[in-house]
């Protein structure tokens, strides 16, 4: 329980004062918004290290100058220092090349010397997020370069770690979260250890992996690949083709393979998902080292559209509300839900705004172990309100936007609803009835069997797409049903910030306006193209950074980057 | 406080609007969440519609607590999304617009304008801020709880026999001089706010107040056929 009396008001600018942080994950979500808040609002950081890694021979720095031009989250940015943005970043901003699976990060030998002698806070945000990925890459992201992190801020001078995770590591449970590291925790799990999971996930890894390249499973994933072009009516292939036909096909098998061993792995302990699972993993093993390693772990909910920064409505989060938000606003109408459980969702800004304070804590030396970032604690929206708010922006939607007569009519009023996921009307029962007639059309003999193919093409689309929601209804059940939870949330007010910029205030959220005027029309800006497979808007700045290649920064500050930050500071 | 002496009161229903309350109601109901809700609330307003014709001009505040029952558990989001489509789509064509004159040239007079209605605050909020000349309005506020509509309305309920009483006490709260002030109203139940005032005019008014109009001899204005 937080100590009210412990608490003591922080000014962020000057705990950041002259500080070097380093951040991972800035090309994310979450890491956009903040670099973007922290370059633009902080201009008394003494250097800010952007970490990425090159992608398809197209380094860092090029990469971060395509997202520093192209992604919207940037635009204050390019708003407030134009032409001028290049020159302000020279002096404050240096993007590193590396691999986080790699020691030291797969830094340059002289980065590591810089940084292990400068390095103040080290903000590592990168992360795998999709709930249900392949169990190998999970540990990878997750885990793996969360140790390798930790290792790296051991090693530095003076450095402390902020380790973004999530809220939902609490896996299934009920009632109130508190903010609190347990040691090997699982939550259906009773002796747990983090570093024999750890050891047990490869193993099994490494199992699935075998199983699917032994080459027994190569016969099979060709004989596979034949009997799926027969059915096609295709002709036979050459060697070479079928060859790559069944090693497609057997990558394909050993990802979903890996993918349900993850899964499974999860559920087994209790995590809702492989997302969950490796992050909870991590905080375990990250915990085994709080005697040498200075560090505050930050569990953010569900992070969705900005409130404020850089713009209302920005969004770029696919595992969110998007999904469910999408289908809530097609002909699917029946989504299993506990209308009163919290639907624990904050805006991307309200979470940077946490992380700076936080940042600023651990420069400070006065921070928490754990700090929740949620709304379910302090300002709450339940599922059933979300939903709500969500068919009636659908409507709006609808009503306003729409050209054809049916959307306009009839889908404006064809809310979701909110049922037991058993409803004889829900997605489950809507594709047994869906087989039954696909089944009955089977009987049919042939000449009648003829005259009904375009329905039994119709039920066979519908049957996919209904497959489709029953996997999303699948992954956020755990969240929208079988949990209710509420998480804790005192940690971040042991240092209400002195600045009021820099104030986390949840509560002053106006959850209609929000979502009718700000989360949805974000999505339907920014993330429903992206479901539907079109390209979302792009954002296009007047003035492109080109960054130089990194040097080493000045021994001391130049006059001109003094007056650059005095500037940045009074503006 | 303004330096207004004298106002003109208007009842809405009638000589503003020629939609009411059950019309709302109605509304409502046919926009609920689900189908087997909204054709269960639907029949409720369909049930109460002759009780609100006949209580109409005996109960009106009884009446208007029972159309508004059917707005039970709605949540109080989509009360507000749909009393604004209400007056987007529907409400806004229904303004009377010899009633927005008579209201503008009384501003212009400079009285006090003041609306009384038997509508929910949501749909009152958009009319006085289209009609633009509104100084005040009083209208009906439903009760939420969780987020939900009760389906009872906030006392005190507007539409009955007591505007008079009401009105009175408003006019002494505002400094307003009664004998110089002017009421516009359209039903029976509107007798007693008519007599408060020194300048009652009937509008558009139904059969008991057009025969009462008629024995006081009071003007009566009929524009909306």
């Amino acid at each position: 329980m937080f100590d009210s009396a412990a608490s003591a008001s922080l000014s962020i600018r000057r705990a950041l004062s002259g500080r070097h942080v380093f951040l991972t994950g800035g090309s994310g979500f979450v890491g956009k918004v903040w670099l973007s808040m922290v370059l633009a609002e902080l201009p008394e950081i003494e250097r800010l290290y952007v970490f990425l890694r090159p992608k398809a021979l197209v380094p860092a720095r090029q990469r971060f100058e395509k997202m520093l031009n192209t992604s919207a989250a940037f635009k204050p940015l390019h708003d407030r220092y134009g032409a001028r943005l290049t020159q302000y970043l020279a002096t404050r901003l240096e993007v590193v090349e590396g691999d986080l699976a790699a020691p030291d990060l797969g830094l340059a030998p002289d980065v590591v010397r810089r940084l292990k002698r400068d390095l103040d806070v080290f903000v590592h945000c990168a992360g795998l997020v999709d709930f249900n990925p392949d169990l190998r890459k999970a540990i990878a992201s997750n885990v793996d370069a969360t140790m390798q992190v930790a290792d790296f801020v051991e090693n530095c001078d003076h450095a402390s770690l902020l380790h973004i995770s999530t809220c939902y590591v609490a896996g299934r449970r009920y009632g109130e979260i508190p903010e609190v590291l347990t040691p090997d925790y699982a939550p259906d799990a009773a002796n747990y250890d983090a570093e024999q999971e750890l050891a047990i996930a490869r193993e099994r890894v490494a199992q699935v992996v075998q199983e699917h390249e032994a080459a027994s499973f190569s016969a099979s994933a060709r004989e596979h690949v034949l009997a799926d072009l027969h059915a096609q009516g295709r002709p036979l292939p050459t060697d070479r083709t079928l060859e790559t036909l069944a090693r497609k096909h057997q990558r394909e098998t050993l990802k979903d393979a890996l993918v349900d061993e993850g899964m499974s792995r999860a559920r087994h302990l209790g995590w809702p998902n492989t997302y969950t699972y490796t992050k909870s993993m991590a905080e375990s093993l990250l915990e085994k080292r709080s005697d040498r390693l200075r560090f505050s772990i930050l569990r953010p909910s569900i992070v969705e559209s900005s409130l404020e920064y850089p713009f209302p409505g920005w969004n770029e989060s696919f595992n969110g509300t998007a999904p469910l938000a999408y289908i809530m606003g097609s002909w699917f109408r029946m989504v299993p839900a506990r209308p009163d459980a919290p639907f624990d969702v904050i805006p991307v800004d309200q979470v940077c705004r946490a992380m700076t304070i936080a940042t600023a804590a651990l420069a400070q030396g006065c921070e928490r172990p754990v700090y929740h970032v949620g709304t379910s604690h302090r300002h709450r929206c339940s599922v059933g309100r979300a939903a709500e708010l969500i068919v009636l922006s659908h409507r709006r939607h609808y009503r306003q936007r729409n050209q054809t007569r049916g959307e306009r009519v009839l889908k404006s009023r064809w809310d979701a609803v909110l049922r037991e996921p058993d409803n004889p009307l829900g997605v489950r029962a809507s594709r047994a009835v869906v087989h039954g007639i696909e089944e009955a059309l089977e009987l049919l003999p042939a000449k009648l069997r003829a005259k009904v193919e375009r329905m039994a093409r119709r039920l066979h689309e519908m049957d996919s797409d209904l497959a489709q929601i029953e996997k999303l209804v699948d992954l956020y059940l755990p969240f929208m049903y079988e949990s209710f939870y509420v998480f804790e949330s005192y940690a971040i007010d042991a240092h209400p910030p002195l600045e009021p910029e820099f104030r986390y205030q949840p509560e002053k959220l106006d959850w209609r306006q929000y979502w009718l005027e700000i989360h949805m029309p974000g999505l339907r800006r920014w993330a429903f193209p992206l479901i539907e497979g079109r390209r979302p808007e792009r954002y296009r700045c007047e003035h492109a950074v080109r960054l130089a290649p990194a040097v080493a920064p000045p021994a001391a500050a130049d006059e001109n980057l003094t007056s650059n930050r005095l500037a940045a500071s009074e503006a | 406080m303004t330096d207004i002496q004298k106002a003109v009161f208007a009842r809405v229903e009638g000589v503003l609007l020629a939609k009411g309350v059950r019309s709302a109601a109605a509304y409502f109901a046919a926009n609920a969440p689900g189908l087997r809700e909204r054709a269960l609330r639907l029949g409720h307003v369909a049930l109460t519609a002759p009780a609100y014709q006949w209580l109409g001009q005996t109960d009106r505040v009884l009446a208007n607590r029972l159309a508004y029952l059917s707005l039970r558990n709605l949540s109080e989001d989509r009360i507000a999304e749909l009393s604004e489509e209400y007056w987007s789509t529907i409400l806004r064509k229904q303004i009377l617009n010899d009633g927005v004159e008579l209201l503008k040239r009384a501003r212009r007079e400079g009285n006090r304008v003041v609306l009384v209605a038997d509508s929910l605050d949501q749909i009152l909020q958009p009319l006085a801020a289209e009609i633009g000349c509104v100084d005040d309005y009083v209208c009906n506020h439903l009760e939420f709880r969780n987020g939900l509509a009760t389906g009872r309305l906030v006392d005190p309920v507007v539409g009955g026999h007591d505007s008079g009483v009401w009105l009175s006490q408003y006019a002494q709260e505002h400094q307003l001089a009664l004998a110089g002030s002017t009421a516009y109203a359209s039903h029976g139940p509107d007798l007693l706010m008519l007599t408060a005032v020194g300048r009652p005019c009937a509008v558009n008014p139904d059969f008991t107040l057009r025969r009462a109009a008629t024995q006081a001899r009071w003007p009566v204005l009929d524009y909306h056929v």
